[in-house]
């Protein structure tokens, strides 16, 4: 008898407990996509930011039968405060659903709000320290308000986070544009007071472009300017290893476009000297051919030769330009040569560490010499194209 | 304590009404006849023929029960010779010399033996023997004469293969020992006959292979089965019950088939069958969790088939079991799990539904096992009306009318096919009852409690035991050796061992490479 009361206890101790932290999936409001901007009556001591949160509205996505919903299917929510905790727990006063952060795609950041020396890092803080965000969030920064982005209409997603979200997936084509930054890594970035990169789009009415990097100093995690085009290019041809992307270069005044296949590029510690250190990169690139202007054989070894070279060239143009960038301009080392200091010549790191793009600014007074290595590994499935020698009938 | 008074229960015999008639045989025939008529109240199929031996002065009798005997048989190998062979011979006077020469020479009938007691006289006759008395003697011969109408073999209704034998077990005992012979003609092959029932004095044969078997098994099969007292056992089920390890668990500790095939199987494993008179299923026992999985067809294709299909059957086995649980909890409490499309949708179609997940499944869960039910009870004409009422109307219905959302539909459906794809009928039901109890679990805590009760399932099968062998073997304790034929089904040629876990006395089941 007695065994049967202790029995039944327990059981009422489980039970009555009653589906705690019970919440349905209908009644929870999908935060997909957060934005931080400036709010526009902000003082200048007192810094007003703007949370804005994109939901979900299932609903409004429809089944794939029976087509799209004119209602829509989200509702931007805004709010404003200096706490961003405190103006998400405002933002469950505006809506019937709880906001939940667990299906959070992408954190876009206005320039404006970045441009404050560690205002970054603050408003970066509630986004690494909450349990219920993921470290797989990617982290962009938008020029402009970061909150129009979240208002356009685009014609193949009904939500633009996840739009903005497949945009940045694609970033394998190009060089010029970053791989996607994640939570995780931006708290690795800010941990190590590192210097980086963040990748940027631009609003365009009902699309977006992602182009770019926006450049971190470390000390301050504060944005000290831009990468666009060929800088962003020559940063991707450093940084991104295997990754794709193209070569564009003329020969004899005509157009090839050479297309990665695999990259590799190399970093390496040529002296010890303070002050002036000599560093290497040397990148080493197997491309192959994805269009040529006029009508030559490029199967011919001379051909071949010529493109190599000429996309050897242009690599190296290109990385130096973005090199002459980040150290003369921005002075900030996201070329990611602090982690191979690190990595490989510890003792030296320790005593230079905290005067590397910062203080003393060792990284600023070394010389970085550039070697590229193209080899043509492919060229297409056929010869040539048109035929100069061949009259028309 | 409860139960210490149920299995102290002790045998008692039970009274019959003495004073009617006499307990022993009588030299007197006419005195027997009565005394026997007195014992039956002299129904109306019980037959005695009375008649001289041949032209001797000799009278005798025979009696038996209409119906039960092959009355052919008793025409011309009893009536005939006893009055027709006789009379080339020269018979003697005694009575008791007389038997002997009806015993030795007339009676020409295979089963025959003498007998001198009352008690199992009258059990004989209700078996369907044929006793016949003799004028001044107390002792009477008892001829084995049954014969009565059984359903012929057919293809075994409740495990049905694709490939495979198309026999299956009858009611008649004696059919079902001759179809296991068939399979195995082994001498040492052996059937060890209990009677069980106090009333229904039934015949239960025990079946194994001696110099196979572990003898401690069979000693525990035996023990086990003399403790059976009830008054009768009308299917092997209540044998099952009787003699299992543990009656408060979910899982059935004996297996049940109809398939002679199966039970050879597993004769030849070191295993022990248990046939009971009057029933096509016969039980086998040690059985193993993986054994419930398994389907002889798993051996007769090819072990690539074979293999898979073992594999799909451990995937369903746990879609059966999960599958309605994890939804609940996903949906009902970890949100971020789901792939955040799939969650949208998930939203978007149980917006407006009604009840919370775990309603919503059980809602579904027990109308489906209704209509299973219904189906399994319903003669087979009308049982399809019950897939057309089931399906359409009460899963296309209850979506349309937004009581539960579409996605349940799809998670009790797949439940339920996963479920039919456990060979064993008796392991599909414990794992619907512990289907519930995961359900419950679900809703309590979410995954958390999934895993608890996973852990605790997982703790009583470690602990549960079927005459002595592990459930859980050859999973643990491992027997590396018997992975072979676990999940995934070796080449034939490579089963060369017989099960680890059955610690057979005879190890090698095949030869391997050697002549």
């Amino acid at each position: 008898m007695a065994k049967i009361c202790i029995s039944i206890y327990c059981a009422l101790c489980i039970l009555l407990v009653g589906c705690w932290d019970r919440i349905e999936i209908e009644e929870r409001g999908f935060i997909i996509g957060a934005s931080v901007d400036l709010a526009e009556n902000h003082q200048n001591n007192n810094q007003e930011l703007m949370l804005t949160s994109q939901f979900v509205v299932p609903s409004g996505l429809g089944a794939p039968t029976d087509g799209g919903n004119s209602s829509g299917a989200f509702m931007n929510l805004s709010v404003t405060g200096n706490s961003l905790f405190d103006m998400n727990r405002d933002m469950a006063k505006l809506t019937s659903l709880t906001p939940f952060y667990e299906h959070l795609k992408v954190i876009i950041i206005s320039e404006e709000v970045v441009r404050e020396p560690h205002v970054f890092g603050n408003v970066m803080d509630i986004f690494i320290r909450d349990h219920e965000m993921r470290r797989g969030v990617k982290v962009v920064i938008s020029e402009g308000q970061a909150q129009q982005t979240f208002d356009m209409k685009p014609k193949n997603e009904d939500l633009p986070a996840i739009f903005i979200e497949s945009v940045m997936e694609n970033s394998t084509a190009n060089a010029n544009v970053l791989e996607p930054i994640h939570l995780g890594e931006v708290h690795e970035y800010l941990l190590g007071n590192r210097s980086f990169v963040l990748p940027r789009i631009f609003p365009l009415g009902n699309s977006v472009e992602y182009e770019g990097a926006a450049v971190f100093q470390g000390d301050t995690n504060k944005m000290v300017g831009i990468l666009e085009g060929d800088e962003a290019k020559g940063l991707g041809y450093v940084t991104k290893e295997n990754k794709g992307g193209v070569v564009k270069t003329t020969i004899d005044d005509q157009i090839v476009t050479l297309e990665i296949e695999r990259s590799k590029s190399d970093i390496t510690l040529k002296n010890k000297k303070r002050g002036n250190l000599k560093i290497d990169i040397k990148i080493d690139m197997e491309v192959g051919i994805a269009e040529t202007f006029g009508s030559r054989r490029i199967t011919s070894p001379k051909f071949i030769e010529k493109a190599e070279k000429a996309g050897s060239n242009q690599i190296k143009e290109i990385v130096n330009q973005t090199i002459k960038k980040v150290q003369e301009q921005y002075e900030a080392d996201v070329l990611g040569i602090d982690n191979v200091l690190q990595n490989e010549h510890y003792d030296l790191w320790k005593e230079i560490r905290e005067d590397w793009d910062k203080g003393e600014n060792y990284f600023v007074q070394s010389t970085i010499n550039v070697k590229a290595d193209v080899k043509v590994i492919e060229s297409g499935v056929s010869d040539k194209i048109t035929n100069k020698n061949r009259r028309d009938y | 304590m409860v139960l210490d008074s149920f299995f102290r229960r002790r045998k008692k015999k039970i009274k019959d009404n003495e004073e009617n008639f006499s307990l022993t045989i009588l030299k007197s025939l006419d005195e027997n006849i009565a005394n026997l008529k007195r014992m039956l109240e002299d129904p109306n199929d019980l037959v005695i023929r009375e008649f001289t031996i041949g032209d001797s002065e000799h009278t005798c009798a025979i009696a038996y029960i209409d119906g039960l005997v092959d009355k052919q048989l008793i025409h011309d190998n009893i009536i005939k010779n006893l009055q027709l062979r006789i009379q080339q011979k020269e018979l003697p006077n005694n009575a008791e010399q007389l038997l002997d020469v009806i015993y030795q020479e007339i009676i020409s009938v295979t089963g025959l033996k003498e007998e001198t007691s009352f008690d199992k006289l009258s059990n004989a006759l209700l078996s369907g023997s044929t006793i016949l008395y003799l004028e001044g003697i107390d002792k009477v011969l008892v001829l084995e004469t049954m014969g009565w109408e059984t359903r012929s073999i057919e293809e075994p209704v409740s495990e049905t293969l694709i490939r495979g034998s198309r026999e299956g077990f009858v009611e008649n005992l004696r059919t079902n020992m001759v179809l296991i012979r068939r399979y195995i003609r082994d001498p040492n092959l052996r059937f060890k006959t209990h009677q069980v029932g106090r009333r229904s004095k039934k015949k239960l044969v025990v079946s194994y292979i001696d110099g196979v078997i572990h003898p401690d098994i069979l000693k525990e099969v035996n023990r086990r089965l003399e403790t059976i007292d009830m008054d009768d056992a009308p299917e092997s089920g209540f044998i099952e019950q009787w003699t299992e390890d543990s009656f408060l668990s979910p899982f059935p500790q004996m297996d049940n088939t109809e398939r002679p095939d199966k039970v050879a199987t597993s004769l030849l494993q070191g295993k022990v069958a248990i046939l009971l008179d009057g029933t096509p299923f016969v039980l086998i026992t040690p059985v193993t969790l993986g054994n419930t999985l398994q389907s002889p067809e798993d051996y007769y294709e090819r072990w690539l088939i074979g293999s898979l299909l073992r594999a799909l059957r451990y995937l369903a086995s746990f879609i059966a079991m999960f599958a309605p649980s994890l939804y609940i909890a996903l949906v009902s409490f970890h949100q971020g799990m789901i792939p955040s499309d799939l969650a949208f949708s998930i939203a978007a179609t149980r917006q407006g539904v009604p009840f919370p997940a775990f309603v919503e499944a059980i809602f579904m869960g027990i109308t489906m096992e209704l209509l299973r039910e219904a189906g399994a009870r319903l003669p087979k004409a009308i049982g399809q009306t019950i897939g057309i009422v089931g399906g359409l109307v009460i899963g296309e219905a209850a979506v349309q009318a937004g009581i539960v959302s579409p996605i349940m539909v799809i998670i009790v459906a797949l439940t339920a096919v996963a479920s039919f794809t456990i060979p064993s009928y008796s392991v599909a039901i414990s794992f619907r009852i512990l289907r519930f109890a995961l359900m419950i679990a679900a809703a309590v805590l979410g995954l958390y409690g999934i895993i608890l009760v996973y852990i605790m399932i997982n703790i009583h099968i470690v602990n549960l035991k079927s005459i002595g062998v592990p459930y859980s073997s050859p999973f643990a304790p491992n027997f590396l050796g018997d992975w072979t034929d676990l999940v995934l089904r070796a080449p034939v040629p490579m089963l060369t061992k017989r099960p680890k876990y059955m610690q057979t006395n005879d190890k090698e089941a095949a030869d391997k490479g050697e002549h």
